[in-house]
């Protein structure tokens, strides 16, 4: 293989793993405030995937409008999980995990119900345009991917950073007793930061749909990835959420590139057991 | 040492299960006879069996305080151990799947020393990474394994006197292992050692300073959870002779067995039985007529159900008296 490829692998890599960031980004936030272990993750996500699919095939529209139907469909369903998952009792980790494992089969299932087990794509043609890079073709698409991902990763940063309510976010998710002594809000916060990570896995959905071809049993690997990133960047740091997903998005590419694509899953998955081995508490207590 | 008794209420309340089972027991093995033309509730039974097997063989590790999302991994080497054993030496189905539940044994063996040192959540999150790694390096075999074609013509379990192509057969195997797995696990919780993983889940750290070497004990109890699956796994590719990796690895085999110990309650040794025969029922009697596809619909409710609303399952609204104890307790 010539240098090319590689160029070509290591910057679909960095497109891959910015909409990993997002991904990771909303699983991140609906932990970091609700301590909930969502398996029912990548769930969401073809959630988010199959109804913009379904607004592009019935009414013909442009991707890009797919973006807010799927961020409304999400919003819905995060409002009524979130009444669910408020009133589940203790031991919460382990009895949320166990609850959106059945609500990841329940979810599964359904979409199989409603879409059938075809694969399915959201094609749209402006993403097969190509450019050159270093002598390597990139598509059009994962410039696309790799900006847009960056624009919100980029506004979500500042949000966090800069403005009050991100040191609020900040606090509740650091030590939500001492947020309360301090005078916040603490239900209306978690409520807010839990509906804006369904927002953002509303955003992801539709280029979920439109990169990869989506079925009703693909979501758990998109999980395993968000829990990933999450356990090496730590909860709610933004910075360290993007290096990790251009880390795991680069080594997903060279390693579909190289040993072919039936290794993907099994790579994710010795790489999750590796990080859990290494860092067993990585997120048993307030960063 | 330390010498456990049973308090005579304890004992008799074991003869009298044991009795109660024994006597089910009994009654099943002679159903066939009883209602010779019903063949599809006969084979709805050998299922059941099959499952209620497996849900056993899970909820003996909840019973450790170990909560696995990965028993799919068990599950499909042992069908692929049993499988290859007998395609390729020509071995009896009748042994190669001992053969299937010790390869499983193996690979529980090697994660339950690995992972003995996580707990809760994370050694779930891992349980479910770990069925991915076996998956792999099936998939990708393709000289053995022939990849994700999946493996043929396996041959179908047998005894001696009954019709080859029959699912009676299959019937009394699953039937013997749920019974015999159901003897060693109620001899087992009233031993030294049932009480040692007993004491685990309860609290590791009072257990520590009893001395209850918790690496040994989790291990152990890992590697027999993993032998079972595996055996069921063996027996479900034999009675199937066709498996691909997909269809054996699914997320299916790992929820199966929690669905049906939660549901029917996993703080007692007879609830996964019963919620292996009320859920599975209930899955093909009603919801396979209404969605053919996707009914599996129902394990995803039931997981729900059971969580929001009864976390001690079916028997624990039964009777509230004979629960295990699970500490209720904030980390």
């Amino acid at each position: 293989m010539n240098v090319a490829i590689y160029v070509k692998l290591v910057i679909s890599g960095l497109a891959l793993g910015s909409f990993y960031a997002i991904i990771a980004l909303g699983f991140s936030m609906i932990f970091g405030v609700t301590r909930v272990f969502n398996l029912a993750h990548g769930e969401l996500l073809l959630i988010a995937g199959y109804s913009a699919y379904a607004a592009w095939k019935t009414w013909g529209i442009n991707f890009w409008l797919t973006i807010p139907i799927a961020i409304l469909v999400l919003l819905a369903v995060g409002i009524v999980l979130y009444k669910v998952l408020s009133s589940i009792d203790e031991p919460l980790e382990l009895n949320t995990i166990v609850f959106t494992f059945g609500l990841a089969l329940f979810f599964q299932n359904l979409m199989l119900i409603l879409f059938s087990a075809n694969y399915r794509i959201l094609s749209s043609p402006q993403w097969t345009k190509t450019l050159q890079v270093f002598g390597a073709t990139i598509t059009s698409g994962s410039l696309t991917l790799l900006t847009t991902s960056l624009l919100a990763v980029l506004i979500l940063y500042f949000i966090f950073r800069h403005t009050f309510w991100g040191k609020i976010l900040r606090a509740t998710i650091q030590d939500r007793e001492a947020a309360r002594l301090l005078g916040i809000n603490v239900n209306n916060t978690v409520i807010l930061a839990f509906l804006s990570g369904m927002a953002l896995v509303g955003l992801a959905g539709p280029f979920f749909a439109s990169f990869h071809y989506i079925y009703p049993a693909g979501g758990m690997e998109a999980t395993l990835i968000a829990i990933i990133i999450t356990i090496v960047a730590g909860v709610g740091h933004v910075r360290a959420i993007i290096w990790a997903g251009w880390g795991i998005g680069i080594v997903e590419n060279l390693v579909t590139g190289i040993l072919g694509a039936a290794y993907r899953e099994g790579i994710t998955a010795i790489i999750l057991i590796m990080i859990l081995l290494y860092k067993p508490y990585a997120l048993s207590n307030s960063q | 040492m330390i010498v456990v008794t049973l308090t005579a209420r304890m004992q008799r309340h074991l003869y009298i299960k044991t009795g109660i089972i024994s006597i089910a027991g009994i009654f099943l093995l002679f159903l066939p006879q009883i209602i010779p033309g019903s063949n599809y509730f006969l084979q709805i039974l050998t299922t059941c069996f099959l499952y209620a097997t497996l849900a056993l063989s899970w909820n003996l590790l909840a019973y450790s305080g170990k909560i696995s999302l990965g028993h799919a991994a068990f599950f499909g080497v042992g069908a692929y151990g049993s499988s290859l054993v007998a395609l390729n030496f020509d071995i009896n189905p009748l042994l190669s799947i001992w053969c299937g539940g010790c390869f499983a044994a193996i690979l529980a063996c090697t994660g339950g020393f690995l992972f003995s040192r996580l707990k809760g959540a994370y050694f779930a999150l891992t349980t479910l990474a770990l069925v991915e790694i076996p998956k792999m390096i099936i998939e990708n075999w393709e000289t053995l394994t022939r990849g994700s074609l999946g493996l043929l013509n396996i041959p179908p379990l047998r005894i001696a006197s009954t019709i080859a192509q029959s699912y009676l057969p299959t019937y009394f195997i699953n039937l013997g292992v749920l019974m015999l797995v159901f003897l060693f696990l109620t001899l087992i919780f009233s031993s030294r050692w049932g009480w040692a993983i007993n004491a685990l889940r309860q609290d590791e750290k009072v257990s520590f300073s009893l001395g209850i070497n918790a690496t040994f004990y989790h291990v152990t109890t890992m590697t027999v959870s993993g032998f079972i699956a595996g055996v069921c796994g063996a027996i479900y590719a034999h009675s199937v002779g066709i498996i691909e990796p997909s269809m054996v690895f699914s997320i299916h085999y790992s929820a199966l067995p929690m669905v049906m110990s939660l549901f029917g309650g996993r703080s007692t040794i007879v609830g996964p039985i019963v919620g292996a025969f009320i859920l599975f029922s209930i899955d093909q009697l009603a919801f396979q007529a209404i969605l053919p596809i996707g009914h599996q619909i129902l394990y995803g409710l039931a997981i729900m159900v059971t969580i929001l609303y009864m976390p001690d399952g079916i028997m624990g609204l039964a009777n509230r008296e004979h629960l295990w104890h699970y500490s209720r307790q904030k980390k």
